[in-house]
């Protein structure tokens, strides 16, 4: 009930006419960053956080997470269009989001990823008011041997991330694993796979990889003519999605936004793995596993639903603990320092009207992101339009120059080139690319996790059976890989076949 | 045909010579240009956040631009090669830690860059912290605790490429005790790890871990400071707890290629010191943890980081760590 009482409080803070226009320019901003491949919410915050010094800090608090949340919500645009993540967190909207572009229901699709984010927003925020303080603890359970286990069980779901055999999705899933080695062993710090490239010592960098093995290689493989121009022009069927979608799309829009959230609450988990995670799952309780990669609705609403759910998740512990998750959440905290703040356990109770403001702002900003992304979704349909050596040309350049503004970093490029060249021969021989991308985000975190486990238990196995967290992921894992057995569940060749009969 | 020829020769010279104007009439001031301020982490860390807050006084003293450009990487061996290879006309800066020029030549050789020292600016200590209601209150429990169950104490830091891994052997050594090393290159990740009970200790700056401190959820064991800090004079330190020798801490400064010019050094020296003179920025920085230690003076950077660097190398050889 107090919670209520605060979070009317926090409206009036948030509804102040000055602050509704921080709130706009954060979600404006985020949309157009989250909108372009590469160019990221993180670069936007460190330009704009002078800025922020001579305002009120909850005017600048505002503006900041207007533009972490905003970007969540531009991401899915360019995955559905062309196929390119304009963030990490969207590599799986881009899945069934493209499928239904090529279907001429870019519309419907943008449309729903729009709705799926303010709904996700909507539930997460009010994990956020009721559960937050209670919520934090929890997450803070999860040591490094409960985040192997939860890798693991993680790993099992590139069974169903592929459309293609399963011999395959594991070879991929391998690869990803074997990239994930490269760099500085976390423990020793000993070079691996780096050849002398010092650029290569962090390890291949996820979005260099997904940028080239979606965007470039996209665009290569349409090049040689295997697309049919028609198939974007002639039917654009509608611009919202239809009852029918809504219902395929509901019961599991509202799963990835609870587990989504929950997922975001756990330190280090982030946004990206909660959309691969929720997919996967949908997938394998979905009544037809067959038709997900295809160009299902549910396909798109889910990663929607679970990036933003999982955005407002980990704003819990960098809230109530002061612990940032990702580096967007870390430069926020860091703004929040020089604001004199005092980001960490005592923000609610030094701060309340910061607190309770910002909270309440979010959901203005969610409102405001909905309104602002419904009319622009017949813009961007439009680009579909453009023709392609003008179209090609713009998105190999956004490839080049989101590789590149990741770190500011040439050697980026080249592997995203690489990449890109990778993901061509892919599709030729019909690898999916998820599985590895998957394998790439979860091995670091697993290998130093699991490696950190031994260290703490001097060298002995049982202590991820021992610890009942652990032990409970373990056997979801088990039971994701016996359970095609039992339940005799479609996978892989099959899901082709049927596929194919359709 | 020839005089129009004539014409457009004669109006492109004398475009050249207007353009030639500032070197004609005498040397142009410094900076005339925007100056590329390289920051060799990643945004939101405690290097990119002082340089973004002082940015904007800085200018207003230089009379010129900053453009903040974030190069992280390798610890910092990435941003450091790039201003080292840049032109050494001082448009092209870096702001780098101390740590590149103690830490990584004893660690990792191959990642030293050639980079030489303008000004050094703020200092930054590292806490040694446990969860609040571990057994271990005090720096002594700990030390006990370690004595009575040999190699049951773990301790998280960065990992060998920072200052705590070095400040944690020097504590260790002179106990006499063995600590459990569980390195997190992850700060959050390693806060987190002592908050949920997995890890008993971390070392790291006291920047994260403070507002967790005062809100009573971590305890501060111990800052690597040679003075008491003057605003948080309750917390201890290294020296007062008899381990005078871990006092290496982050030292962050202004940093350059090779022979730059003197008018480079002389006006960020100048602009540094009345700009971080300011009292107000002061406090505003202390709440980060960040206190102001100007040092221009070339001979004190490089003995200073001559006496570092030798404390981290004797350990670096002693333990056998080195990237390979």
């Amino acid at each position: 009930m107090e919670s209520i009482v605060n979070l009317i409080t926090g409206l009036g803070t948030a509804l102040q006419p000055i602050n509704l226009l921080y709130c706009f320019v954060g979600v404006f901003i985020g949309t157009l960053v989250g909108v372009l491949p590469g160019i990221g919410p993180i670069g936007a915050l460190s330009l704009l956080l002078p800025i922020t010094f001579h305002v009120p800090p909850v005017s600048g608090f505002i503006l900041l997470l207007g533009i972490c949340y905003g970007s969540q919500y531009g991401g899915s645009t360019t995955s559905i269009l062309v196929n390119i993540p304009g963030e990490a967190s969207s590599v799986v909207t881009c899945l069934d989001g493209y499928a239904m572009a090529r279907k001429g229901k870019a519309g419907p699709a943008l449309g729903m990823a729009a709705f799926a984010s303010f709904y996700a927003g909507t539930i997460g925020l009010f994990g956020l008011v009721f559960l937050a303080p209670s919520l934090a603890e929890l997450g803070l359970r999860i040591g490094p041997p409960e985040y192997f286990s939860l890798m693991t069980f993680g790993l099992t779901l590139v069974l169903y991330l592929s459309s293609s055999s399963i011999e395959k999705a594991l070879m991929m899933a391998c690869v990803g694993l074997i990239l994930a080695m490269v760099g500085l062993d976390p423990i020793t710090t000993r070079a691996r796979f780096t050849y002398g490239v010092m650029a290569l010592r962090d390890g291949v960098g996820f979005a260099q990889v997904v940028i080239g093995l979606f965007g470039l290689s996209e665009v290569l493989t349409t090049i040689e003519g295997s697309l049919k121009r028609e198939v974007f022009q002639t039917h654009i069927k509608g611009l919202l999605p239809t009852l029918r979608d809504w219902k395929d799309s509901f019961l599991p829009m509202t799963r990835a936004s609870i587990l989504g959230f929950f997922m975001g609450i756990i330190p280090g988990i982030s946004v990206v793995i909660p959309t691969f995670v929720t997919y996967a799952l949908e997938k394998r309780i979905s009544r037809h596993p067959e038709r997900f990669g295809t160009g299902v609705i549910e396909g798109v609403a889910v990663p929607e639903a679970a990036n933003n759910a999982a955005a407002e998740g980990t704003l819990v512990p960098l809230l109530s603990l002061g612990i940032p998750t990702g580096a967007t959440n870390a430069l926020i905290l860091g703004a929040l320092m020089i604001y004199g703040l005092n980001p960490g356990p005592l923000l609610i109770k030094d701060s309340p009207h910061v607190f309770w403001g910002v909270i309440a702002s979010m959901y203005i900003g969610n409102g405001m992101l909905l309104l602002l992304n419904l009319p622009l979704i017949g813009i961007w349909v439009k680009i579909l339009k453009i023709p392609y050596h003008i179209l090609f040309s713009t998105i190999i350049l956004f490839c080049l120059i989101g590789a590149y503004t990741i770190n500011n970093n040439i050697t980026d490029m080249y592997i995203m080139i690489l990449f890109g060249g990778l993901g061509y021969l892919m599709r030729k021989f019909d690898y999916a690319a998820p599985p590895l991308i998957l394998a790439l985000v979860l091995g670091p975190l697993m290998e130093s996790s699991l490696r950190r486990s031994i260290i703490i238990s001097k060298g002995s196995f049982s202590i991820f059976f021992e610890r009942p967290i652990s032990a409970l992921f373990l056997g979801l894992a088990l039971l994701m890989l016996i359970s095609p057995f039992i339940a005799r569940k479609r996978l892989g060749p099959d899901i082709l076949r049927e596929a194919g009969d359709e | 045909m020839r005089t129009k020829r004539a014409l457009v020769i004669m109006i492109l010279m004398l475009v050249f010579m207007v353009g030639f104007n500032g070197t004609i009439y005498g040397q142009p001031i410094y900076p005339g240009k925007p100056v590329q301020l390289v920051v060799a982490y990643g945004p939101g860390g405690a290097q990119d956040i002082f340089w973004r807050t002082v940015k904007e006084d800085l200018e207003k003293n230089l009379k010129g631009t900053i453009s903040i450009v974030n190069k992280p990487g390798a610890g910092g061996a990435l941003g450091s090669d790039f201003v080292a290879n840049a032109k050494n006309d001082g448009y092209t800066l870096l702001g780098v830690a101390t740590s590149t020029k103690t830490v990584i030549p004893a660690v990792d050789p191959k990642g030293v860059s050639d980079i030489h020292p303008i000004a050094l600016a703020f200092r930054t200590p590292l806490a040694l912290v446990a969860k609040n209601d571990s057994p271990m209150k005090s720096l002594k429990d700990a030390i006990a605790y370690a004595k009575e169950k040999p190699g049951g104490l773990t301790c998280s830091t960065q990992g060998i490429q920072a200052e705590a891994y070095f400040d944690l052997q020097l504590v260790a050594q002179a106990a006499g005790i063995k600590v459990t090393h569980v390195p997190n290159a992850n700060p959050t990740d390693a806060i987190a790890s002592v908050l949920g009970g997995h890890v008993d200790l971390y070392l790291g700056s006291l920047t994260a871990v403070l507002p967790l401190s005062k809100a009573g959820k971590l305890r501060i064991l111990g800052i690597t400071s040679d003075r008491k800090l003057p605003d948080k004079p309750d917390l201890p330190t290294f020296a007062e707890l008899g381990f005078p020798q871990a006092n290496l801490d982050l030292y962050a400064g202004l940093w350059g290629p090779k022979d730059l010019p003197q008018e480079v050094f002389t006006t960020w020296q100048r602009a540094l010191k009345v700009v971080l003179g300011n009292p107000d920025l002061q406090a505003t920085l202390r709440k980060s943890s960040m206190y102001i230690e100007v040092e221009v003076d070339r001979e004190k950077i490089i003995s200073l980081i001559k006496e570092s660097f030798e404390k981290i190398n004797q350990i670096a050889i002693k333990e056998g760590i080195r990237v390979k």
